[in-house]
């Protein structure tokens, strides 16, 4: 009995298919009472809210630039100032907003895409051979040198790293789906759906999916975490987001190499990125946690 | 059995990654000629430059030399420095695995108990506080946390070697030495991702009937936590376990550099921005043979964790 | 529960059992063969100790087909393995290395050189006039990639006359003579062709090429049979190529390294306030701001001068060099002679100026795209021009190109509209630069190109002591005003070394000399 899984009693059997639509939204909502939950949604809203209306509450922007450069940390500038003078927490704060911007596009389609190939076998032996080969080409492919010839080809920016971290995301959840399925596909139900002539795809889709998402959320959270190293990696070899941008990785490359002058600008985002890194987490906790048993 | 099915997908793979290889680096703009004419060269001089290297040669017939020459074991000579890639690789290799195999033993033990512990952490303050640290590893990235290692047990408290490199084989305690830091750095964000998933299994599992069934039969906490919560638990583990192994090899790229090793991540890096075409074809090759290596021992490992398992069903 | 506080009682006492374990471990492991070495102490200079093993960590991998040309990856060992036939000292003054004694004739076109007898090759053929004749025709060529190719081509003919002397013929005088010769090295006809793959490197120098693992190390080892009287003391160079700045800084730092080049300017400054390490002058670096001026709206004067008006030239050196370089708008080396200090703050930082400009040639709010290559310096002096630019009304995109595809630009002549470039050539005299530096030379990357241009350089090019002064200013004049190519930074380089170490020096742009260099006793 391979642990990811949730206890049988909520297994989707078809009599219980609405029943269960309603039950997992109820789930969802109520993850959020708990205290892991309500931890994450406040730190997650904050996080969130304050990146989106990082225009509005700094309308100056990111780049301005000035003569007090490397400064410690001030009422205004809690992070103090960069190498040319520039605001940390306020580039923290748009550099938050950017790898967001890049991270919620990416991730969730990797996880759909990933998640959709990896059961590809489901609906026929050969297509989930191809899809696992592509998968596994995907992730035997030195991440870095991925990301960099993507964006060589396409040229920086927005787009290329969305396409990178995409692709870079997608067999994590491939395999993991992949090793539900191969788990899943021996119980009983799944046989007896197959000799009532239920459908592949119904199979797939009605069955197995519900029990794949749990790992799902899981990675999410860690593939989040790796693409936004992805972008930081590449702002090391400069093709991550291009300057003056900031990102929560080119902050922490140019902080680092001011370590010992100045250390709350690596110090500021590198907590940013734990709040939201640990906001993620404790997100996916809440939501995949179990009952417990009375 | 189940590795002789396993062989035609995995050549069909291989042929994929192979023409992938080398289509990907050429797409980028600019190649190698330049960096042997030096910017200063007339345009003419570029042309017979790049005439004399090959590249003007069409692409199939660059691929299948290429190919070819795997095949019969030589791997083609590098464009910038006319070294054969077997040797530019051969003197690096051993500096890579060693760190990536260090950095393992650390991810897996590391992260196996942080796991184990999470999941049995009775007191909620112990929980809170395991869950930021969780956090707290899992949200490091590699270089950050080696310039923090390197500043507090290099510099500050100059107690392990921060810069350089002794190979293991020559010399194994120095050789130990030089690879605390990096592997540590390598392995703690993949650790937490192991503890992540260990904890997640273990917890599910621990609401088991049969656990339940266990400790009413009188086991003791302990065995049942070795025995059955730990055994089925490990499946998923393992799998992650193969991922994060890619990851960390992703990550011993910067770690390379900050650490000042000489291994396949500075090649790799270096050979793309000098588009040293066949040095990357190789490395990428290479990398993706040893990640389906990976993934096959991982697959012959749940299913021996899992007699439920049966492989092939659906590969 | 009894059996959970049990359960869990055992647990803590393992992993409390584990944790030591691991600790006495780490000790007994430390205790063993400690790998870190203590930080050396600054000794007061001392007699010369034999032996030892030189440690240098180096940004940039060497290019041995290009040692003819100054290539920071060759700094660490071009004047270990070859002789130039002069060396030029602080006063740009030539000393003998090679050459022993050397005359012009009257109109100053023939140069006579005596060279010495007692010269070995490494590979124990015996150096000949014929191997500075072929030097020399080596360096003219552009594959050759010297940034002297130009004086080079001045050269109508170079004669050996015995073995001893050699003859150079110019067409014209030149000011730049010397320093050709004491950039070009002196390099092996039989062994040259081959050079490129680094298996086997042969000089007249101090110590002999003996590995080269290419991204990785280069290990040199003493000549013993090297023609000097004193020196070379140490045993071994051992060069270790670390690309990363903060990782070459680590080396340097924590003992790995005696000598770093290459380092970011941030680590420089900092280490040069620590009395265990000493700052080697290396020469330094122009850091131009470009426009094409065949593309609209730069292709007018006014609009061109407005960019040089708009950069803020102080905050640039205060913030990217550290306060360390010079302000100052002229191309030349400051304090060489003909230097017109007066035009070198001609363009003051003026934002409103700047605006008038640009309204004036109908280029206010234009869009502009500035191109520069992928190195940290760069990016930090992007970041400052962007946002000045961007005050000045102006519309910036940026465009980060990495080396090849910069490279090619340069040759094929499209680098952009507008580029930040670098050129390490301070050092270098006002008559070299006009031919070398690749912004204001012919076929320059600005595109510029008028009779007016040439007539000035020329008269710069021909110039003796009477007549350089008037030369150099009525060039600069022309070109600040023309601004095709601003100079917004001339920074000084270092290399930076342990104090402990005595008798490195630092020569033509940035090499290294370790002939007299040796390492006190340990």
């Amino acid at each position: 009995m391979t642990a990811i899984e949730p206890a049988p009693s909520t297994s989707a059997t078809p009599l219980a298919r609405a029943h269960g639509a309603r039950l997992v939204a109820a789930r969802y909502l109520r993850a959020l009472r708990t205290p892991r939950g309500l931890t994450a949604a406040i730190i997650l809203g904050v996080l969130v809210l304050t990146s989106v209306g990082a225009p509005l509450l700094f309308p100056g922007g990111y780049d301005q630039q000035g003569r007090g450069a490397l400064a410690m940390p001030t009422l205004l500038a809690p992070f103090g100032t960069d190498e040319v003078g520039r605001n940390i927490f306020v580039r923290a704060i748009y550099g938050t907003r950017t790898d967001l911007s890049l991270v919620l596009v990416a991730v969730p389609i990797a996880a759909v895409a990933g998640t959709f190939l990896g059961l590809l076998g489901v609906v026929s032996r050969a297509l989930g051979s191809i899809a696992q080969r592509l998968l596994d080409l995907v992730m035997g492919f030195p991440s870095l040198i991925l990301g960099i010839c993507v964006v060589l080809v396409i040229g920086p920016g927005w787009t290329s790293l969305v396409i990178s971290m995409t692709i870079y995301s997608l067999p994590a959840f491939g395999r993991l789906a992949r090793a539900t399925l191969m788990a899943q596909e021996m119980r009983d139900y799944v046989s007896a759906a197959r000799m009532l002539g239920v459908s592949r795809p119904r199979i797939m889709v009605r069955h197995i999916l519900p029990h794949t998402i749990d790992t799902m959320i899981a990675q999410m959270v860690v593939a989040a975490v790796s693409a936004i190293f992805l972008e930081s990696s590449l702002s090391i070899v400069g093709l991550g987001v291009q300057p003056p941008e900031p990102s929560l990785g080119v902050l922490l490359n140019s902080g680092a190499r001011y370590m010992q002058d100045q250390p709350f600008y690596v110090l500021g985002p590198a907590l940013l990125l734990f709040l939201l890194v640990l906001g993620f987490s404790l997100l996916a906790d809440a939501i995949t946690a179990k009952e417990k048993r009375a | 059995m189940y590795l002789v099915r396993r062989l035609p997908s995995v050549a069909f793979l291989l042929v994929a990654t192979s023409v992938v290889a080398f289509a990907l680096p050429r797409l980028a703009p600019g190649d190698p000629a330049i960096a042997v004419a030096g910017p200063d060269a007339s345009p003419e001089t570029l042309e017979l430059i790049r005439e004399q290297m090959g590249l003007n040669k069409p692409l199939i017939t660059q691929y299948l030399d290429w190919v070819g020459g795997v095949l019969t074991g030589d791997l083609g000579r590098s464009f910038t420095t006319g070294r054969p890639v077997a040797e530019l690789i051969g003197t690096r290799v051993g500096s890579t695995i060693e760190l990536a195999l260090i950095a393992a033993v650390f991810m897996v033990g590391i992260g196996i108990g942080l796991g184990v512990w999470t999941a049995t952490a009775r007191r909620p303050a112990a929980r809170v506080l395991l869950d930021g640290l969780n956090s707290a590893l899992l949200s490091a990235p590699p270089f950050l946390t080696g310039l923090l290692l390197i500043l507090l047990l290099g510099i500050a408290v100059p107690i392990l070697p921060i810069s350089g490199e002794v190979a293991f084989v020559d010399d194994p305690v120095i050789g130990i030495q030089y690879l605390l830091l990096p592997a540590l750095a390598l392995a703690l964000p993949q650790a937490a991702t192991i503890a992540r998933l260990v904890t997640a299994s273990m917890r599910t599992t621990e609401a088991e009937d049969f656990v339940d069934l266990a400790i009413a039969k009188g086991v003791s906490h302990g065995v049942v936590v070795r025995t059955h919560i730990l055994r089925n638990s490990m499946g998923p583990a393992l799998v992650t376990i193969g991922l994060r192994f890619g990851e960390l090899l992703a990550g011993a790229i910067v770690i390379e550099a900050i650490f000042a090793r000489h291994g396949l991540g500075s090649l790799a890096v270096a050979s793309v921005q000098t588009r040293d075409y066949l040095v990357v074809q190789v490395l990428i090759l290479a990398a993706v043979t040893v990640a389906v290596v990976m993934q096959i021992l991982t697959d012959l490992g749940v299913a021996l964790l899992d007699p439920r398992i049966r492989l092939g069903a659906t590969s | 529960m009894s059996s959970t506080s049990r359960g869990s009682r055992l647990r803590t006492a393992r992993w409390a059992r584990g944790l030591a374990t691991a600790v006495v471990a780490a000790v007994v492991l430390t205790g063993c063969a400690v790998a870190q070495k203590p930080a050396a102490e600054s000794a007061a200079p001392a007699a010369p100790v034999e032996g030892g093993t030189l440690r240098v960590a180096a940004a940039a991998d060497a290019q041995p087909q290009f040692v003819m040309a100054n290539r920071a990856g060759n700094w660490s060992w071009r004047r270990l393995v070859f002789d130039s036939l002069i060396e030029l000292d602080k006063d740009a003054t030539p000393q003998p290395l090679l050459a022993t004694d050397w005359s012009y004739n009257d109109d100053r076109t023939e140069l006579t050189l005596t060279l010495r007898d007692d010269v070995a090759f490494h590979s124990g053929r015996a150096f000949t006039a014929a191997d500075v004749v072929f030097s020399l025709e080596q360096v003219q060529l552009p594959a050759n990639a010297s940034q002297l190719a130009g004086v080079a081509k001045g050269i109508t003919s170079v004669a050996a006359s015995g073995d001893d002397t050699v003859v150079i013929t110019l067409a014209a005088p030149s000011d730049s003579l010397f320093d050709l010769l004491d950039l070009t090295p002196i390099v092996d006809s039989e062994t040259w062709g081959a050079i490129a793959d680094g298996k086997e490197v042969i000089g007249t120098g101090p110590f002999t090429w003996k590995s080269w693992t290419p991204g990785a190390s280069i290990t040199l080892e003493k000549n013993a049979e090297y023609w000097g009287d004193e020196g070379p003391y140490l045993d071994e160079v051992d060069i270790s190529i670390i690309s990363d700045t903060t990782a070459l800084q680590t080396a340097l730092t924590s003992g790995a390294a005696d000598v770093a080049l290459g380092m970011a300017q941030a680590d420089v400054v900092r280490l040069g306030k620590d009395e265990a390490y000493s700052l080697l002058d290396a020469g330094g670096v122009f850091y131009p701001f470009g426009v094409d001026v065949t593309q609209a709206p730069f292709d007018k004067p006014e609009a061109r001068q407005a960019l040089s008006y708009a950069i803020d030239r102080e905050r640039i050196n205060e913030q990217v060099f550290g306060g360390d370089g010079v302000i100052t708008d002229l191309w030349w080396t400051p304090g060489s002679p003909g230097y017109p200090t007066d035009l070198a703050t001609h363009y003051t930082y003026d934002t409103e100026k700047a605006k008038s400009l640009l309204d004036e040639a109908g280029a206010a709010g234009a869009s502009i795209t500035i191109t520069y290559a992928n190195l940290p310096v760069m990016k930090s002096l992007f970041e400052i021009v962007q946002n000045n630019l961007q005050e000045a009304g102006l519309e910036v995109t940026g465009e980060a190109l990495d080396l090849p595809d910069y490279d090619k630009r340069q040759v094929d002549g499209t680098i952009g509209q507008s580029f930040l470039l670098l050129h390490g050539m301070v050092g270098f005299s006002t008559a070299t630069l006009i031919d070398a530096m690749p912004s204001i030379r012919s076929g320059n990357a600005s595109h510029f190109d008028t009779p007016e241009y040439t007539e000035l350089k020329d008269a710069v090019r021909g110039a003796d002591d009477s007549t350089r002064d008037a030369a150099v200013k009525a060039l600069s004049e022309y070109m600040l005003d023309q601004a095709f190519s601003n100079i917004i930074a001339v920074a000084p380089q270092y290399h930076v070394q342990t104090s402990a170490l005595q008798g490195l020096r630092v020569v033509s742009l940035g090499s290294l000399v370790a002939t007299d260099a040796f390492l006190p006793e340990k």
